[in-house]
């Protein structure tokens, strides 16, 4: 079970989630995260996110989407080495606001 | 679904691919030109590669990777396979099985092992000689490197010096438990991934969305030395279900133009995705995204035709040739066949002995309960959970011939060892045992074969001497029997030596001086603990600890073994065993009340005790002796005798006994309970089994009972005594 935990700022929606982002994980975390798509401002804790694959990714990609056609950003605030490695590995680094440092894969 | 599945799915597949590269190096090494067999070869290694590069097994990939090379020079014929290669390619495919193992085992690979993958991948290196020669392995982008730095026109070859690789994953990739990750990831490992797009053009809105379809979709530059087949290869499982364009450094621009419309097809703007990738420039993209693509108009008409269509090929004709390889992998009613867990099996088989002693236990009822209709009815229903019983064990029976074919290569091995020229004969490969027997029955038979190649066969010159083949035989065999299974070992060599084996015996303490022995009895000495009559100890057997094992282990499996030799022409040795160890047709009896079973299959008949004298352990039987033994004496059942006492005749391996009992109560299907570790000295039974009433009754061990009889009997008639232990 990989559990989501919300915390309001202001406006800000800040979602921390801890556990495993993969196929066996996906189809509960879409119900837990699809009702914060229309936040404001979406800020992804993903720092105790020790395992994520295609499923994953899947996920992270469809709230962006979401959220480009309405205008809106979603960035990740912290992330764990296993998803940096991902989201380098598929050129999706900048995407997410992550630091540009980590980067230099798509640069 | 769970990747700890995926991976036994793939440890088991290697397994099979690792058999059918011993079979095809076997069969090289008679016929070093088979086309099929080193196609097999090639085909084995490649998917092994293919499948261990998604489980991110690196070494087993590096390694495999340098015999596939070496393989496909081999099929291209640049490389003969001498027999040094063939040779190296055994040893490969067993450190591959080491490897494999360890991946089973969840093991790191010992330093020793590296060190070995690090030898061999050095021997094999030799037999890679240039590489230039052997890159054109993937000939495309040597063919067309030169081409496209000519190409000043822009219709011939790009400029981008990277491979572009676009994949749309299909649906169920997620499902099937694979990562769509670990290719890109496996990708990586092969080259620089000079650039990745992740598509989301696929993702459907949230409402249709489905967590476990897969929509990825990715664009790749990438910068590798790979040749095609390797770069295909990763993707090799997916290829069926997903869209895949694999375009070669320098591409023709017609085969973007391909791409692109593929794209525009599925309503993806790939153009801008291309430019970000660094493989199309923007004077290409341009040029491409006119109406018409406009080289095919040019002067170079029929070329540029041929352009398009060669396009093509490269995706399709590596598909076709991949789907051809597939089908000949599968072999013949692949279709027909599918991998259960062994324990589900196990699990079935139990729920159906449960449901055997239910049934019993409802047609006890009805036959009480007096109502016809009833008893009709469930004597229907347990002839049906008999015919379900039958196919629950037929499912785990498998047929031998698998396990014999194992020998050919220790056969080989042993062979060349001992410097014995030796071929194996195999028959009876189709009869089917259960399977956890097959499984218990390897290591015993190995024994057998290795010993049967030390001590049977002869060395060519004595075999010569003797007016026989140089060459020596070994056979396996296998056959029904009366509810056994048969497997013989024979050999054709010098048979067993008699006065050896006595003097031997003797000098062990095994037998006394004065004892006269049937040969039967001598050749069977050779399974007693701590016996070994070579007279030169090799280091394949002789060792004096082997053939008593053989029988240990045998004998767990409630089988026997037995030894048949004709001097100076060879020796059998035939094992037989129980077809399975779980259900049997059981015949019951009882004493005192207590009911026992006696497997129905070695029931002969059942008569009347008529001669019932206290004195005497053997009856007339129509005209023949017929030891018998008391079974409340020998269970020390207290009791009235009853009026009548019955004898069932039971016959074990060849040889017949009786057993007198107080009452036959008929047939019983008996589902057989192992006795707990307190009941192991417990002699004469074999096991428990739960009546249709809950009572508990006996399963008699008849073999034991039978030996017992007919000892007895024979001391008593012959005042005569064999080594073994007796009882009472």
């Amino acid at each position: 079970m990989t559990e989501v935990e919300m915390t309001m700022t202001g406006e800000t929606c800040r979602l921390t989630l801890s556990g495993e982002m993969t196929i066996y994980t996906a189809a509960q975390l879409l119900p837990q995260l699809k009702p914060h798509i229309e936040q404001t401002q979406l800020e992804l804790n993903l720092g105790a996110v020790p395992e994520i694959d295609g499923a994953g990714l899947q996920l992270l990609l469809l709230m962006r989407r979401e959220r480009a056609t309405a205008g809106r950003d979603l960035r990740i605030a912290t992330c764990s080495e296993p998803v940096r490695d991902v989201l380098e590995l598929c050129g999706l680094g900048g995407v997410f606001g992550l630091e540009p440092a980590a980067v230099a894969l798509t640069a | 679904m769970n990747l700890d599945e995926v991976l036994h799915t793939f440890l088991a597949e290697a397994r099979d691919l690792l058999e059918q590269m011993e079979e095809a190096l076997l069969q090289l090494e008679n016929e070093s030109e088979d086309d099929e067999a080193i196609n097999a070869l090639f085909r084995a290694a490649h998917t092994i590669k293919g499948s261990a590069g998604l489980f991110q097994l690196d070494e087993i990939v590096a390694f495999t990777h340098v015999a596939e090379n070496v393989l496909d020079r081999v099929r291209d014929g640049h490389q003969a396979l001498v027999p040094d290669l063939i040779k190296l390619l055994f040893e490969v495919r067993d450190h591959l099985g080491v490897m494999i193992d360890g991946v089973a085992a969840g093991q790191e690979l010992a330093a020793a092992d590296s060190d070995r993958t690090q030898t061999l991948i050095d021997a094999l290196t030799a037999y890679q000689s240039d590489r230039a020669e052997f890159d054109i392995g993937g000939p495309e982008p040597v063919e067309r490197q030169p081409e496209a730095q000519q190409g000043g026109d822009g219709n011939t070859g790009v400029v981008s010096a990277h491979w572009h690789i676009s994949v749309r994953f299909g649906p169920d990739l997620l499902v099937h438990g694979m990562d769509p990750l670990s290719f890109i990831r496996y990708l990586g490992t092969l080259g620089r991934l000079v650039h990745v797009v992740t598509l989301t053009d696929a993702l459907p809105a949230p409402a249709q969305f489905d967590p476990e379809r897969c929509y990825l979709g990715f664009e790749l530059a990438f910068d590798s030395e790979a040749d095609r087949d390797t770069i295909e290869g990763v993707f090799e499982f997916v290829r069926d279900d997903s869209r895949l364009f694999l375009l070669p450094p320098h591409a023709p621009l017609s085969d973007y133009a391909a791409l692109l419309q593929a794209a525009a097809d599925a309503d993806e703007a790939l153009g801008p995705l291309l430019l970000a990738c660094g493989s199309l420039s923007e004077e290409e993209l341009t040029a491409l995204s006119a109406p018409a693509i406009p080289t095919t108009k040019e002067s170079n008409m029929p070329q540029s035709l041929a352009e398009p269509a060669q396009a093509q090929t490269p995706v399709q004709r590596p598909d076709a040739k991949a789907k051809g390889a597939q089908r000949n992998e599968s072999q013949p009613g692949a279709g027909t066949f599918i991998r259960v867990d062994a324990q589900k099996l196990d699990q079935l088989i139990n729920l159906v002995g449960e449901l055997i002693i239910a049934g019993a236990n409802t047609e006890l009822i009805a036959q009480k309960s007096g109502d016809d209709e009833l008893a009709e009815a469930t004597s229907n229903l347990s002839q049906l959970v008999e015919q379900v019983r039958d196919s629950a064990l037929t499912l785990r029976m498998v047929p031998i011939g698998a396990t014999f074919n194992r020998f050919q290569r220790v056969v080989r091995d042993v062979g060349k060892e001992l410097g014995k020229e030796i071929e194996l004969i195999i028959a009876g490969a189709d009869t089917e045992l259960d399977k956890t027997v097959v499984e218990k029955i390897g290591d015993p038979l190995t024994h057998l074969v290795r010993n049967a190649m030390d001590h049977g066969i002869e060395s060519a010159e004595l075999r010569r001497e003797r007016g026989k083949p140089a060459r020596g035989r070994l056979k396996l065999d296998a056959y029904h029997d009366s509810g056994n299974i048969v497997i013989e070992v024979s050999d054709d060599g010098g048979g067993l030596d008699r006065d050896r084996i006595l003097a031997k015996a003797l000098e062990r303490g095994l037998v006394k001086e004065d004892q006269s022995l049937t040969d039967k009895e001598v050749y069977q000495l050779i399974f007693e603990p701590g016996f070994s009559t070579a007279a030169q100890v090799s280091n394949l057997s002789g060792r004096g600890v082997g053939m008593d094992v053989v029988a240990r282990n045998i004998q767990a499996l409630r089988g026997t073994v037995e030894l048949d030799s004709e001097p100076g022409r060879g020796a059998t040795v035939r094992i037989r065993l129980p077809l399975t160890l779980a259900i049997i047709d059981g015949f019951m009896v009882s004493l005192s009340g207590a009911v026992y079973v006696i497997p129905q299959d070695l029931v002969v008949e059942c008569i009347e005790l008529t001669q019932r004298t206290q004195e005497r352990d053997y009856l007339n039987l129509r005209g023949e002796v017929l030891p018998y033994i008391r079974l409340r004496e020998l269970f020390e059942v207290e009791g009235e005798l009853p009026e009548r006492e019955n004898v069932v005749v039971v016959q074990y391996n060849g040889q017949k006994a009786g057993l007198v009992v107080d009452a036959l109560l008929g047939e019983f299907q008996t589902v057989i309970k192992p006795l707990g570790k307190v009941f192991s000295r417990a002699g004469g039974i074999g096991g428990f089994t739960i009546l249709g009433n809950g009572n508990v009754a006996l399963i008699l061990e008849v073999p034991g009972l039978v030996r017992q009889v007919v000892e007895r009997a024979g001391g008593a008639q012959g005042n005569r005594q064999t080594g073994s232990v007796q009882h009472s």
